[in-house]
């Protein structure tokens, strides 16, 4: 089947975003919300190919960047959460407005997953996949923390020490593997919570966790955010954390859960009316 | 309290498991080089300083983290009994 591929600028809050889309109008859609910085770069191609499977399906799909980020406008030491927030709202009206879908879904990975979750008060997607979603930002950035650290151990050695890195950490800005996060950002990301009582303010019909995980068994706090979201369900699949990986990554696992679930799901809540 | 064997065989299995290696824990020598053997990066690194923490309920802390230490599986295992005492 060939899928037509459009590209598109979408305009939000005064900046260009820089959009894809993978299908027809008058279908079942969904929204594609990316992770942060490095781990954007590294999810690229599994998402490319998850996109290019669902799209297959027939469900139409929309990825963009985030101003700062890929291909759109905005420099990244420039951007909050709130200004993302604000991208995928804007992506999401387009996608409801320009492609008339049956039914619409939102798809977040890792920081994209919690953009998704707290939006969808105001963009009420039909529903909600929630990919590996951060769940606590304070462990979150310590989490990138370390991962510089250890690079820059692996490149400067033993001798770089945790200490000035630390104190680089507290300036105004901080260089991530490459991304200059603002202290406005970085204080955002160690804002974030995602789970169970955060999940009461989600707005969707039906709800996906997807654990990805050495083991295919959901964890324990991927099943507990997915009983305290509507409809929700947790499934594990044993995969790379394709957000970490720059080599390449099968996306076969990913894209058969998206592609088992999401048309099923989008169809059902198309007939039974929005 | 585990032995070092124990510890060893605990490190081995969780490398395989996380770094999703095609090869059997038993076949990762105690003193091999991590990153020559296994192309081990800074993500692998990571990968494997946070299977510790959840394997052996330790906490490494920003300071402990050195490559050196964590570049044979014996010397992973020095680091985890010495947490473990």
């Amino acid at each position: 089947m060939s899928v037509p591929i459009a590209l598109e600028y979408l305009e939000s809050h005064g900046r260009r975003l820089h959009a894809i889309v993978r299908g027809e109008t008058n279908r079942p859609a969904a929204v594609m919300a990316d992770p942060f910085a490095e781990e954007k770069k590294c999810a690229h191609r599994v998402m490319a190919e998850a996109a290019e499977a669902l799209a297959e399906t027939g469900v139409t799909v929309l990825r963009f960047d985030y101003g700062g980020t890929g291909d759109s406008e905005g420099e990244f030491r420039d951007q909050t959460l709130a200004a993302w927030r604000e991208d995928l709202i804007t992506a999401a009206r387009w996608a409801r407005g320009e492609l008339a879908p049956s039914a619409l879904a939102v798809v977040g990975v890792r920081l994209g997953a919690v953009l998704a979750a707290q939006v969808s008060p105001t963009v009420r997607p039909e529903a909600l996949v929630l990919i590996a979603p951060v769940s606590d930002g304070r462990a979150y950035w310590q989490e990138n923390f370390r991962r510089q650290l250890i690079k820059t151990k692996l490149t400067a050695g033993d001798s770089a020490s945790a200490e000035e890195l630390h104190a680089a950490e507290g300036e105004e800005y901080f260089d991530l593997a490459g991304w200059v996060v603002s202290r406005e950002l970085r204080r955002e990301l160690q804002d974030i919570r995602l789970g169970p009582r955060e999940a009461a303010v989600v707005a969707a019909r039906r709800c996906l966790v997807l654990d990805v995980a050495p083991r295919a068994e959901p964890s324990a706090a991927a099943l507990a955010l997915a009983e305290a979201l509507p409809g929700g369900v947790a499934v594990g699949i044993r995969m790379e954390p394709f957000w970490q990986r720059i080599g390449l990554v099968d996306a076969t696992p990913l894209a058969q859960v998206l592609c088992d679930w999401l048309p099923k799901t989008l169809l059902e809540l198309s007939s039974s009316g929005t | 309290m585990l032995s070092d064997a124990e510890i060893r065989q605990k490190i081995k299995e969780m490398i395989v498991e996380r770094l999703f290696l095609d090869v059997a824990p038993a076949d990762i020598g105690d003193d091999e080089s991590l990153p020559e053997k296994y192309n081990i990066d800074s993500v692998n690194l990571f990968e494997i300083v946070v299977g510790l923490e959840e394997v052996f309920g330790i906490t490494l802390a920003d300071e402990e983290l050195s490559v050196e230490a964590f570049s044979t599986v014996a010397k992973i295992a020095e680091v985890v009994a010495r947490k473990l005492s």
